[in-house]
């Protein structure tokens, strides 16, 4: 089993995380999602929702749970914990190491369990759908990725749940006990109580985790036509291929690239949409890395939007023909090496700099992830923009005729 | 439990400083806060209250961003940091941090609070960007369903008005009044600044006590208007809107006084422990209510206070609101002792020893929830050391209390019929 470890002794709680890889692909994707349901609620000693919850409150309110997210066409079941230190409140490691072995290996998998689940999981789709920006989002993916192998939700298929039975959720623990898993762990503990818990959890993959290949494929032409809805604001969505994905050399400018025209109050996008024209209050750009995608999402005063659509293509002009200041692209590369250096302080982003690391081999020394961004150039801005292709745009909201 | 140093230190006999040091973090934060948030409506002029137009905190706030028309967070960037700022009720706070330039970027800080130099064309600007920050806001449902339920709860009071205005005041901002707040609200006597990393701060605080702060001016903040109705109420409202499931969302007014502030926090700790054990996750009535299909997941209570405003509010997806809605009756009718147990008391008081060394560990959070009791004089460990002496007695006290002395209503929402 693979483990990464961050000592980080300025925290007095430790993030751990146990990462268990198995392939995505529906139904799958729904089974987990409700699998990981089950076990958050209960399990064999805390064989109720109220027992199992007073259990966590009682040993310091221990923020531990199973979620899924995608890798690829890797689906990730997280079990995450977050260990405070327990020489703070005078118990023994041991004391919450059990909890997780509760969660992880003694499942408790039932008929009552499996249909509050499935009720649950209708009730976050339907609040889901009361967000008018999910439901443009929803719409916009559905129609550009429909015909990718990356577009299969970690949060389920609303339309599948029902047929979901028992004996699916079984199989699928018996996959999750049997794949390959990476742990993270990021705080104080330090390697002997590391292996402890190890130990304590009994993990024991059948399989080694082998790193998923990036599947590129371009997106069509979007031919979405404009949703009404009774709102004030129009949201807008800018598709463009990028062309360029996470594995690329040119990636890194990409990066900075995404940064200068959408990342912060500096951005161009901020400065020009918002606080020259007033167009909107938000703005920005999204970066789907995988699928080489840039969105870029405006909530809009929907009596400016030919004047918003007009100021992007002329952004976009602009940066290909390489006339912005300089001062641009500095600032936003100041701003990101800033950000990255303020993450040392923040476990999460420390456990994903080490979960990039050992996925693409990206450096974690500091200094070393950084030195790279000093030596991006206008030139590169220029190319990452010559590779910038417009895929169309959708409305969804104040739509007028 | 806690490896953060607090010290207070007063600027020029003017400007209280707090710095927190916190060993081992490399970041270092800066946060000042004024008391002018979204109940504040009025100043005083020669002892004269002179009222002005709700969003106008939140209008300054967005516009001291401003330098002649040159956005203030480019110079923040330009020295590294990331700056930001938000209006509450009660405050409105800006904020940075940053690795490196620590006291040059505290100059561009201190200088945007008290050297403003917004413009007359950069207001007109704004006004369309907080009006489609408002446009945002309307869009979304649920704001407009706790809109509906603080516009009856606080009817005639600032706190039924939205942080940032409405359409017709946001509209009627003038440059004067931005003027006259400043003015008034950003006096150093008023403020509070906060320091926070790993660093005892002796560069800045040199460098505040050469600030050239300007002289006290003739106006006064005013206290904040009290004028809760007696009458109760509605119960009950029902709306419809863009959702998919329906929702109802109830309020529990408390209009209570105290001797002191220490007292004031005792009691909603006490109430909070108490809704916790009743109403939290690991709690029968929860348990039970999701079986009886009453209460989604989605379940969840929450205490609020502010200066002169203090509710609970529960709200749940529910299938069966009127349902709901007698559980909500139920909680300010008959006490049953039975249900506070001693054991799920001890449970709570753990859980909230977790949850404060959780907090050690993010700067951003122990700074800007500083800010958040700067002005009653509180600090996170006084509440963290009011929850360890919480006696099981206290808890009980505070929900007869919250039975007893609730104004209660809800809105139910549901979706709009479909044409």
């Amino acid at each position: 089993m693979d483990v990464l470890h961050v000592k980080a002794t300025h925290f007095q709680t430790t993030q751990i995380n146990l990462r268990f890889f198995t392939s995505l692909k529906q139904p799958d994707n729904t089974v987990f999602k409700l699998m990981l349901a089950m076990m958050n609620q209960k399990n064999q000693m805390y064989p109720s929702r109220k027992a199992w919850k007073s259990r966590l409150k009682s040993i310091y309110n221990m923020r531990i749970g199973a979620s899924s997210s995608r890798l690829k066409d890797l689906l990730i079941s997280d079990f995450k914990m977050t260990l405070i230190d327990p020489s703070l409140v005078s118990e023994p490691h041991a004391y919450f190491y059990e909890a997780m072995d509760q969660l992880l290996n003694h499942p408790l998998f039932d008929e009552e369990s499996l249909t509050f689940e499935k009720g649950a999981l209708h009730d976050e789709f339907l609040t889901k759908k009361s967000s008018k920006s999910y439901r443009a989002a929803k719409i916009l993916t559905d129609s550009l990725f429909k015909d990718h192998p990356y577009l299969i939700r970690t949060a389920g298929d609303e339309d599948v749940i029902d047929s979901v039975t028992l004996e699916l959720i079984k199989k699928a623990y018996q996959r999750l006990k049997e794949a390959p898993v990476v742990m993270s762990v990021v705080g104080p503990l330090d390697e002997k109580e590391i292996k402890a818990l190890i130990d304590h959890l009994k993990l024991s993959p059948k399989e080694t985790f082998k790193k998923p290949g990036l599947i590129k494929q371009d997106i069509p032409l979007l031919k979405l036509a404009p949703v009404k809805n009774d709102m004030k604001q129009l949201l807008m969505y800018e598709v463009y291929q990028t062309h360029i994905y996470p594995d690329e050399a040119l990636h890194l400018a990409y990066d900075i690239f995404s940064y200068m025209l959408g990342g912060d109050s500096e951005s161009i996008l901020f400065k020009t949409i918002r606080e020259t024209h007033s167009m909107a209050y938000s703005v920005g750009a999204t970066s789907l890395d995988d699928f080489g995608v840039l969105l870029i999402q405006g909530a809009i005063d929907p009596q400016k939007k030919e004047v918003y659509k007009e100021e992007l293509k002329a952004i976009m002009n602009r940066l290909k023909n390489g006339d912005f200041d300089e001062s641009l692209l500095n600032q936003a590369k100041l701003s990101r090496i800033e950000e990255i250096k303020r993450n040392t302080d923040n476990k999460s982003a420390l456990a994903s700099r080490a979960m990039h690391q050992f996925l693409e081999g990206w450096p974690f020394d500091l200094e070393d992830l950084i030195e790279p961004f000093y030596h991006i150039t206008k030139e590169d801005i220029i190319k990452v923009a010559l590779k910038i292709e417009d895929k169309g745009s959708f409305e969804f909201g104040a739509v007028h005729e | 439990m806690n490896n953060t140093i607090e010290t207070v230190t007063y600027i020029q006999d003017r400007l209280k400083v707090i710095v927190m040091n916190k060993p081992g973090f490399i970041t270092k934060s800066a946060l000042l806060s004024f008391p002018i948030g979204g109940l504040n409506q009025s100043y005083l002029k020669e002892g004269k209250k002179v009222p002005f137009e709700p969003g106008a905190a939140h209008f300054l706030e967005h516009k001291l961003f401003e330098d002649e028309g040159v956005e203030l967070t480019d110079k923040f960037s330009k020295l590294g940091a990331s700056a930001n700022a938000f209006t509450s009720h009660t405050q409105t706070v800006y904020y940075y941090k940053t690795i490196d330039q620590f006291e040059e970027n505290l100059k561009v800080l201190m200088n945007l609070a008290f050297y403003p130099n917004f413009t007359e064309e950069g207001i007109e600007k704004e006004r369309g960007i907080i009006l489609q920050e408002m446009a945002s806001s309307h869009d979304k449902p649920f704001y407009k369903q706790y809109t509906k339920l603080m516009e009856v709860l606080y009817k005639n009071h600032p706190f039924a008005h939205d942080i940032i205005g409405d359409e017709t005041s946001v509209s009627n901002i003038s440059f004067e009044t931005l003027k006259t707040i400043h003015n008034t609200f950003y006096q150093p006597e008023y403020a509070t600044l906060i320091l926070g990393g790993d660093d005892a701060f002796t560069e800045a605080l040199k460098m505040l006590e050469a600030f050239p702060f300007k002289e006290a001016t003739a106006f006064k903040k005013a206290p904040v208007e009290n004028v809760l109705l007696k009458k109760a109420p509605p119960k009950v409202q029902e709306m419809t809107g863009d959702v998919h499931a329906t929702y109802v969302l109830t309020g529990f007014r408390l209009d209570l006084t105290f001797e002191t502030i220490k007292e004031e926090y005792t009691f909603f700790i006490a109430l909070e422990m108490a809704l916790e054990m009743l109403f939290g996750s690991s709690s029968d009535w929860v348990e039970e209510k999701l079986k009886q299909d009453i209460i989604t997941e989605s379940f969840f209570h929450d205490v609020h206070l502010d200066p002169s405003v203090a509710f609970v509010m529960m709200m749940s997806q529910t299938r069966k609101p009127e349902a709901f809605l007698k559980e909500m009756d139920k909680m300010t009718q008959a006490f049953d002792e039975s249900l506070f147990r001693e054991i799920d008391f001890e449970r709570i008081k753990k859980a909230a020893i977790g949850d404060y060394i959780l907090g050690n560990d993010s700067l951003n959070h122990l700074v800007v929830n500083r800010a958040y009791t700067v002005d009653d004089d509180i600090t996170r460990d006084d509440i963290f050391n009011i929850q360890k002496g919480m006696h099981f007695e206290d808890v009980i006290l505070a929900f007869k209390t919250f039975q007893n002395q609730s104004i209660t209503s809800s809105v139910v929402l549901k979706p709009k019929t479909l044409e």
